[in-house]
């Protein structure tokens, strides 16, 4: 038996009160699979990656982890499901210190060693996040703080890391350190869905990609097979490598 | 017993071992404050809520424990124990349960008006729960045998610590070290902290936030509970009153540890106590200095410190990150609003004024006139309400203090034959040069620093300055004549109405053209952010500082009517602080930016009150003049008490500020819209035809 | 002739730590400068310290050789200074045309409690004149009547800059005004922002990641690095400089 998708959206609809996001949206991620979500602004990929954190409650349809219906419940049943989210923008908790950030999930701190390993690995991925464990959070410079928030999300050893907006307000050069580790993290077998508004980045990391337009899936594929230009005129974005700006 | 009495008269001895002796003194009174300031620090910290109310929730513990030990006998380990476990964990997962856990990422705003509520509520609760009795003399939690069983001998001279000031020492400690190994060194501690920033960023980490947010509820409730019982027997009876002003003393503790450290707290009620025996001790007992210093100091070291702290002026209001999961709020109901419907609301508006006014000339006879009179003075101070927090945005909680000076400055004046409409205009100009004095500073300050400011101004106000001669007038209340005009007396009730509801009216429309106009598009933009609003040329303070000058002076004019239509300048009876803030409470949660809400809640506030009388007093009468009925009718009606009426309607009062979470616009905008949707669906249905009113949101909306 | 902007040797210490050291910047009459960087190089520390919302701990900021240290935000937008945010920062409740409408008053200092009083609060021919001009500049004159926080976030940046543009700036500070927006709307504000820079009476200081927005737009660049200028010149000369492409382009590019 082939295993569950460790993601499972199926004709979800879900919105802001009076205000509609997604239409039916139906969205799988496999096991080990890194999927780039892409569209327009408004085409609503941040709710999707609500969503499936449990963060926004469909208002129908279904979402799955591992098989099992987790419509409903709390963002933490999520969490400990395997299915985590590192949020757009700066999603730190500005008052504590860096350490106290990624400390946050442990019960307890004292007489467990996985947590000083998990301390240790995030340090290694991000050493500049390791440098200033001292620091408060909020006085992180932007670049620093989206580290922190990726490490934040990978001490939980996830089995999906949900990545929003990742490059959003970052320096090419620290968008490129975080891709490579965004990549690093693929390559030792977590799935990976990345919400991404330049998708040049996302595609070089994914292996499939999803075209969001209007609260709804309107194409994808494979990113080696698919026809890039078609799928991106379908959801209305200029395939133009940058052109558009030039 | 205050903290001036808890200090002994002055020993002879050097002045270096006076200094030490004193402080020595000051100790205990200065753990009074460290507990109530680390309660505060520590639902702060881990809710966002400046709990007021948990002087209430002290004083509901603290009324459990005198009824269960004094009335019922209770041994002193199960009184105890119901009354600071039992009770003080039942309230903490209650308020969590019923109301905070609704509100975890409301703005600090709103949280502060439902501990406002709570604190109108819950003692008039406990009073109907428990018996409205005075509860004289409450017992201490840890008896001796005798008073001088404590005695500490340091430097030549012999200390008399009694076993409450020893109580109140050893469990500071122990609150203060227990707090802060919770904080520091474990988990639960950790996530108490992180959760009062974002509820939604620590579910992303697996975290249950709701059972975080609820032990840390327990946790705080238990202290109040503790801090209830513990300083009880320092006050000669129960009151809740006591209390808060106890309370609003260790405010200032709070600030020195930039109200989330504990640590902090704690030094600074120590100082406080310190400082205040200090002064006891080396001030010459009778002089005006000494007697107005020392009780106002708390507030003077409070106003001191929220004006010289740099951290307190560059605070910043932590925002969620994750805030945009929450839906877009409500239009406000004149965006949803056809034109017709419009026309068809400023028609029923007319009808309803025209109205009123027959009703009042007509039908209602004097005793109800007369309290809609004074309603209609109070609707005054209540629009200042709205021009200074709802339209200003500043949390004002002395706008009672500025209708007091407005009352007494009008009495004063027609002391020296001024006509009284003159006298009202006067006190109003006094009322907003003190506003301009207060607000000068206080209008710079992050919002809930504001609101402490002006708490601190009201209570020092009615600690100090209203004791002085020169501004209450002496001890006898001064008497205010109601003005003639030209010919017209408006002596009786009806006229004085008339005379009420031209000046509200005049008011209102002013109040509407400022929220309508520029200003208030400037203050919208202030409120946004300081930043945003001066990168485009406003200036942030000027504005601000102008509504709040404006709010006062008209609180000021609304003093005035008050005085003139009551017939005198009553401190006590109509402006203290905790009226006000029961007037606050009423004026936000009918909608603080309305001018029909500050109508509405000056009206209820004195007829809701009678009308729950007469509702209470039927049954007695009913009691009493069918003495045949069936016995189990007369049970059921000899079960309500008259006296309940004031005691139900501040109840009322109080739970009524709970809906402020849900509709922050106020009752009165949340209804109105609820209507003109429903009149607007069952228009259309009739209507097909008719084109739909847009719902002023739109699907491009970002996500 | 002196500069419009003159910053010269700006420092700012937070907690110990250097912000800024030295950093001296010019920007001419009707010139479109950018400034680059890595995170946390210090940029919007910059732009606060320019615009006054903090206070340079040294450095003198001279505005047409004015020294203007000291001004007020507000003040300083009054003199023409006028600014967007990198977290755009709408006021609520109110309409596009609000916008607009609220920065006119501000600036010209047209508004106020005496207007309100008699009521003349509603706009008259010469306000309503100015923000359609502005609206019809930008391209939102659709959008005049619609509540500024339901539009999308590329529209609410350019809300932002018509409101920054009520004020005459001579001087605009641009705070990322891409970030966040998808292809289609970067192209969009490059567009309006090429249109304010054709009426020539403004000069524009753009702080901004994405590197083919500021080739199609910025004629000279700045380059702040851990708080120090490392770099200045023509646009395309700074983007080909082997510092700048290892501090600021990584090896990405």
């Amino acid at each position: 038996m082939a295993a569950a998708p460790v993601l499972e959206l199926a004709g979800v609809d879900a919105g802001y009160g009076v205000f509609h996001a997604l239409f039916g949206l139906d969205l799988r991620v496999e096991p080990g699979e890194a999927v780039a979500l892409v569209g327009t602004n408004g085409a609503g990929k941040t709710t999707v990656a609500r969503v499936a954190s449990g963060l926004l409650t469909p208002t129908a349809g279904t979402v799955s982890v591992d098989g099992v219906d987790l419509t409903g419940r709390p963002a933490q049943d999520f969490a400990r499901a395997g299915v985590v989210h590192a949020p757009e923008g700066r999603s730190v908790f500005a008052s504590l210190s860096v350490e106290e950030n990624l400390l946050l999930p442990f019960r307890r701190q004292f007489g467990r060693a996985g947590v000083a390993d998990a301390l240790a690995r995030a340090y290694e991925l991000f050493p500049r996040v390791g440098e200033r464990r001292n620091q408060l959070a909020g006085t992180l410079s932007g670049g620093e703080q989206r580290m922190l928030t990726l490490a934040r999300a990978l001490v939980l050893e996830p089995r999906l890391l949900i990545a929003d907006e990742l490059s959003l307000g970052l320096a090419p050069v620290i968008t490129a350190e975080v891709y490579d580790v965004l990549a690093r993290v693929r390559d030792a077998g977590t799935a990976l869905l990345v919400v991404e508004q330049h998708v040049d980045h996302a595609l070089a990391l994914a292996s499939r990609v999803v075209v969001c337009a209007h609260g709804q899936v309107v194409a994808g594929g494979a990113t080696d097979e698919v026809d890039l230009s078609t799928v991106f005129a379908t959801a209305g974005m200029p395939d133009d490598g940058g052109e558009a700006i030039r | 017993m205050t903290a001036a009495a808890a200090v002994q008269p002055v020993l002879a001895a050097g002045a270096v071992g006076d200094f030490f002796e004193y402080a020595v003194r000051g100790i205990p009174f200065g753990c009074v404050y460290a507990l109530l300031a680390v309660g505060l620090v520590l639902n702060y910290k881990t809710s966002g809520v400046f709990n007021l109310a948990f002087a209430a929730q002290a004083y509901a513990s603290a009324a459990v424990f005198y009824v269960v030990r004094k009335e019922h006998e209770w041994a002193l380990v199960p009184a105890a124990l119901l009354s600071i476990v039992v009770v003080g964990a039942a309230l903490g997962f209650l308020l969590d349960y019923a109301l905070y856990r609704h509100q975890r990422t409301a703005s600090p705003l709103a949280k502060l008006v439902t501990s406002l509520g709570l604190l109108v509520a819950m003692p008039e609760m406990v009073k109907l729960a428990l018996g409205p009795g005075v509860k004289a003399n409450p017992p201490p939690l840890w008896t001796v045998r005798r008073t001088d069983d404590f005695l500490w001998r340091v430097g030549g001279s012999r200390f008399v610590l009694d076993a409450g000031q020893i109580a109140t020492v050893l469990a500071t400690v122990f609150v203060v070290i227990g707090l802060t190994l919770l904080f520091r060194r474990t988990a639960l501690g950790l996530q108490m902290r992180a959760v009062v920033e974002s509820p939604r960023l620590l579910r992303l980490q697996g975290v249950d936030t709701d059972r975080v947010a609820v032990v840390s509820w327990i946790l705080s409730s238990m202290l109040a509970a503790l801090v209830g019982v513990l300083l009880a027997p320092l006050f000669a009876q129960l009151t809740s009153l006591d209390f808060f002003t106890l309370l609003v003393a260790a405010i200032a503790a709070c600030v020195v540890g930039n109200l989330t450290s504990i640590s902090g707290a704690f030094l600074g009620g120590l100082a406080l106590g310190i400082l205040q025996a200090e002064l006891a001790g080396f001030l010459p007992t009778d002089s005006v200095v000494a007697n107005g210093l020392r009780p106002s100091l708390p507030f003077v070291v409070l106003f001191a410190l929220l004006l010289i702290r740099q951290s307190v002026r560059s605070a910043r209001t932590v925002t969620d990150p994750l805030a945009g999961v929450d839906p877009p709020p409500d239009p406000p109901p004149a965006d949803i609003r056809p034109a017709w419907m419009t026309t068809a609301t400023r028609a029923f508006a007319v009808v309803v004024i025209v109205a009123g006014f027959a009703l009042c000339a007509w039908v209602f006879d004097d005793y109800w006139v007369g309290l809609i009179a004074a309603g209609v003075c109070l609707a005054v101070v209540m629009l200042s309400i709205v021009l200074t927090t709802g339209v200003g945005g500043t949390i004002s909680l002395c706008q009672c203090t500025f209708a007091a000076i407005g009352a007494l400055a009008t009495a004063q004046l027609t002391q020296h034959d001024v006509p009284v409409l003159v006298a009202m205009v006067g006190g109003a100009a006094v009322a907003a040069a003190v506003g301009a004095v207060l607000g000068f500073p206080v209008i710079r300050l992050p919002g809930i620093y504001a609101a402490l400011a002006t708490l601190a101004f009201a209570l020092f106000f009615e600690g100090v300055l209203i004791n002085l001669s020169w501004v209450s007038g002496g001890d006898t209340p001064l008497r205010v004549p109601r003005p003639t005009v030209l010919g017209t007396s408006f002596l009786a009730d009806r006229p004085f109405l008339v005379l009420a509801a031209a000046v509200f009216a005049v008011a209102g429309v002013a109040v509407i053209a400022l929220r309508e106009g520029t200003t208030g598009r400037f203050l919208d933009a202030v409120r946004t952010s300081d930043t945003a609003a001066s990168s485009v040329g406003i200036n942030p303070a000027r504005t601000r500082l102008v509504v709040f000058v404006l709010g006062a002076g008209l609180a000021g004019l609304g003093g005035g009517l008050v005085a003139s239509f009551s017939g005198q300048a009553n401190y006590s009876q109509s402006f203290t602080f905790f009226i006000g803030l029961v007037w606050l409470v009423l004026v936000i949660t009918a909608g603080s930016r309305s001018v029909q809400a500050a109508i509405i809640s000056g009206i209820s506030f004195f007829v809701f009150p009678a009308l729950l009388d007469r509702l209470f007093t039927w049954p007695v009468n009913f009691v009493d003049t069918n003495p045949g009925a069936p016995p189990w009718l007369l049970d059921i009606m000899g079960f309500f008490k008259p006296e309940w009426a004031q005691g139900v309607a501040f109840v009322l009062f109080g739970l009524g500020a709970l809906t402020y979470a849900k509709h922050p616009e106020g009752i009165i905008a949340a209804q109105t819209s609820a209507s003109i949707r429903r009149t607007v669906r069952f228009v259309e249905r009739r209507r097909p035809a008719a084109t739909s009113p847009s719902n002023g949101l739109d699907l491009e909306a970002p996500a | 002739m002196t500069a419009l902007l003159e910053a010269v040797g700006i420092t700012k210490v937070y907690d110990g730590m250097a912000a800024l050291t030295d950093v001296s910047i010019e920007v001419d009459t009707a010139e479109l400068v950018a400034l680059i960087g890595p995170n946390g190089a210090g940029k919007t520390t910059l732009f606060d310290c320019l615009s006054g919302v903090q206070r340079a701990d040294a450095g003198i900021v001279r505005l047409e050789g004015r020294e203007i240290e000291g001004l007020a935000p507000h003040e300083r937008a009054r003199m023409g200074i006028a600014r967007t945010f990198q977290r755009i920062e709408l006021f609520t409740g109110m309409t596009v045309r609000d916008h607009l409408l609220v920065a006119d008053r501000a600036v010209r200092r047209s508004g106020g409690l005496l207007r309100d009083l008699t009521g003349r609060a509603k706009p008259d021919a010469g306000e309503r004149e100015r923000c359609d001009e502005v609206l019809e500049l930008v391209g939102l004159a659709d959008d005049a009547d619609r509540p500024a926080h339901a539009l999308s976030l590329g529209r609410g940046r350019v809300v932002e800059l018509a409101r920054a543009l009520m004020c005459r700036p001579r001087l605009l500070f641009l705070d990322e005004p891409s970030s966040g927006l998808d292809r289609t709307e970067t192209a969009e504000m490059a567009g309006v922002l090429e249109r304010v820079m054709e009426q020539g009476a403004t000069a524009i200081l753009l702080c901004e990641h994405d590197v083919p927005f500021v080739e199609r737009l910025a004629s000279r660049t700045y380059v702040l690095d851990c708080g120090r200028r490392i770099a200045a010149g023509p646009t395309r000369d700074v983007l080909a400089d082997p510092d700048v492409r290892a501090a600021y382009l990584g090896q990405g590019v």
